[in-house]
């Protein structure tokens, strides 16, 4: 059995085949804490919530931490930001620990093969995803699975383009980041992400209406359809805004980053996924603005991902699925798959002569 | 990006591998003449021709000024293409020669028609008058060819990139991704450990799993065949036998991708062992 599991700033999601059923778990990556008395441990125990004892207090975990947050009106915290723990918040590797085996599992046999999503380096940040990327591995690792790594679009792209052999356009809007992924029969040419993605569109509106960012998020979560007839006073028109800068500083980065590759001279589909793509009127927005700005290569079709919040965890079980039958006939070998940088370019160069 | 620092050695070079000169502009013009007084000779020769409708039985002097005529303009037409075009010094040599070949034929002909125009003389003449025609001929075939070798893109795309020269921006760029590759080649040797966290002490309440489950099913097969015959090939299967077909599909999409690039290194690698044996010789 293979699974895969999308680790994102917001949600932790495993994604595993129960026989004709595909199952996803999903868990809030969010943690808070509260000061140890116990009154709260009781209260706790009976409400069955699942928390960690420390010396400072104790730590409430995932979805909990949101449900409590209200009530013991603090804060939710989370263990990562723009999509990677940082080395700084060494103290939320244990929470995001316990998340992850709770959402994973134990492995069923041995050796279980295991993909594992992760931002490719931002174009606008100066950040590394290494760090993050290692982190992750060893979590997995320390559950005894067979863990791999691919890239968060390259995912979307094996899970919605199988279609077009694995070619075209994988884009997931997230929480912390946008991740974009370019490849070519299911080989990367090209990934990279954008420092900008649900989060961002939170933290604008909440500037610009002086609303917290919690209740943006909650309201642009719960918001019908993205249009630009918007009621007096109600934060939806800010967040169509920023919606639309959003989609126009994705494109514009795209664009930007095809421009240093020479990608072959096909038509490629485009398929967008992730939490941030799943209000209504999102994708019209979104095709609108890539039809009308001149992309460096051709699009043949726009599509949106079936389940845009489950996608990149489909996309690592089929890779993980892929691998461990791959292992059982000693076929190819996902793993291999790298971008190659500057001899990857060249070939495709070669490729488009 | 990059500014080509190529010059043209053909114009302005003191010489080139291939040996050929730089030639100045007046020589060209004085090419030019020879040739566009041979085109005159030439043309006056055929006009003579049909004028005087020139046969076998011809007035004696008719057919001479003919010959001369046509003899010369050829000739004319031949050493001027030869200045016009670039020369290795052998080349001038060979169009000095020849010329004066053809001249020393066409002279003989001039002093002895028709007083001593007899079999031997006749074709010791022609064979002169002919060597000298394909000398100048093949001495202007054999420079030009010289001067394509010479234009040809080989070595000017090396030379290109000898002198390319890199903007700050490149070289940053290049030295980030160099650095950038040797983090990850070290990285990728490296394994983090995670036992350095001491015990977790977890609450009374402690499952193995928890989080929101979602179960996706693929629609029975009666609806699928139903929902393909209103729109042909849309197989919308996201569950477990999607997730089955998809990953059938990549491991194909790999190993056809495997297969091509081996085939493309073989060949690469055929075509660069071939070039190289070239090389050597
Ligand atoms: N119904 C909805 N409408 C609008 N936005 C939503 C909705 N549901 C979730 N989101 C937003 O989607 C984002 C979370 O998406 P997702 O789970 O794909 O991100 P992630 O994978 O956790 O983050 P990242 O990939 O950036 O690390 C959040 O910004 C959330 O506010
Ligand atoms: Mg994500």
């Amino acid at each position: 059995m293979a699974k895969g599991l999308d680790i994102g700033t917001m949600n932790i999601i495993c994604a595993e085949k129960e026989g004709e059923d595909v199952v996803f778990m999903q868990q809030r990556n969010a943690f808070m804490n509260l000061d140890s008395s116990d009154l709260t441990k009781n209260m706790l125990d009976i409400s069955k919530v699942l928390y960690i004892e420390e010396e400072k207090g104790i730590s409430l975990l995932g979805e909990d931490a949101f449900k409590f947050a209200t009530i013991f009106e603090k804060e939710a915290r989370r263990p990562m930001s723009h999509g990677i723990i940082s080395p700084r918040e060494k103290e939320a590797i244990p929470i995001m620990k316990l998340i992850v085996e709770r959402v994973l599992g134990q492995p069923r046999s041995k050796n279980e093969v295991l993909y594992i999503s992760t931002p490719a380096n931002p174009v606008d940040t100066d950040m590394d995803v290494l760090y993050h990327k290692k982190t992750m591995e060893a979590l997995a690792r320390g559950l005894n699975y067979d863990t791999h790594v691919i890239d968060e679009g390259l995912a979307v792209i094996y899970s919605e383009l199988s279609d077009y052999n694995f070619t075209g356009i994988g884009i997931s809007v997230g929480a912390g980041l946008t991740n974009v992924t370019l490849a070519y029969l299911g080989t990367p040419l090209m990934s990279f992400s954008i420092g900008r993605g649900g989060d961002w569109i939170d933290e604008q509106v909440s500037k610009s209406t002086g609303l917290p960012k919690e209740h943006v998020t909650h309201r642009k979560e719960q918001i019908s359809k993205l249009s630009k007839q918007v009621k007096i006073g109600s934060p939806d028109g800010a967040i169509t805004i920023y919606y639309n800068a959003l989609v126009t500083y994705i494109v514009q980065n795209l664009n930007k980053r095809l421009a240093e590759i020479t990608p072959p001279k096909v038509a490629f589909p485009v398929v967008v996924a992730g939490g941030s793509a799943l209000p209504e009127g999102f994708f019209e927005m979104f095709e609108k603005n890539l039809r009308e700005s001149k992309l460096r290569v051709e699009i043949s079709k726009i599509k949106r991902a079936r389940d845009p919040l489950y996608t990149v965890a489909r996309g690592c079980l089929i890779a993980a699925k892929t691998q461990e039958e791959g292992k059982r006939r000693a076929g190819p070998s996902l793993t291999e798959q790298k971008v190659e940088g500057k001899t990857e370019k060249k070939k495709a160069q070669k490729k488009s002569k | 990006m990059g500014s080509e620092m190529h010059e043209d050695s053909l114009t302005e070079g003191k010489g080139s591998s291939t040996g050929l000169l730089r030639r100045g502009l007046s020589i060209y013009y004085v090419g030019s003449m020879f040739f566009v007084a041979g085109i005159a000779l030439v043309a006056l020769g055929s006009a003579f021709v049909m004028i005087f409708q020139i046969h076998y039985g011809s007035e004696a002097d008719k057919i001479l000024y003919t010959a001369l005529f046509l003899g010369t303009g050829i000739t004319l037409i031949l050493i001027g293409i030869n200045l016009m075009i670039k020369q290795t010094k052998k080349g001038y040599y060979v169009v000095g020669v020849s010329a004066f070949i053809s001249s020393l034929a066409l002279l003989i002909l001039a002093t002895n028609y028709l007083h001593n125009w007899y079999y031997p003389l006749i074709s010791y003449v022609l064979a002169l008058y002919v060597i000298g025609f394909l000398m100048l001929l093949g001495n202007a075939f054999a420079n030009v060819t010289l001067w394509i070798i010479e234009k040809s893109p080989g070595p000017m795309v090396r030379e290109e990139r000898l002198t390319k020269t890199y903007t700050d921006e490149e070289i940053q760029r290049d030295i980030e991704e160099a650095t950038r590759k040797s983090i990850e080649t070290t990285a990728s040797g490296l394994q983090f450990e995670v036992d350095d966290m001491g015990d977790i002490k977890l609450g009374k309440y402690s499952p193995k799993t928890c989080g929101l489950i979602t179960r996706i099913k693929d629609d029975i097969s009666e609806i699928i065949s139903l929902k393909q015959t209103m729109a042909p090939g849309a197989t919308d299967k996201w569950g477990s036998i999607g997730v089955d077909k998809a990953s059938t599909q990549l491991a194909e999409t790999m190993m056809q991708k495997k297969v091509e690039k081996r085939l493309f290194e073989g060949f690469k690698e055929r075509i660069l062992k071939r070039f190289g044996k070239q090389k050597n010789n």
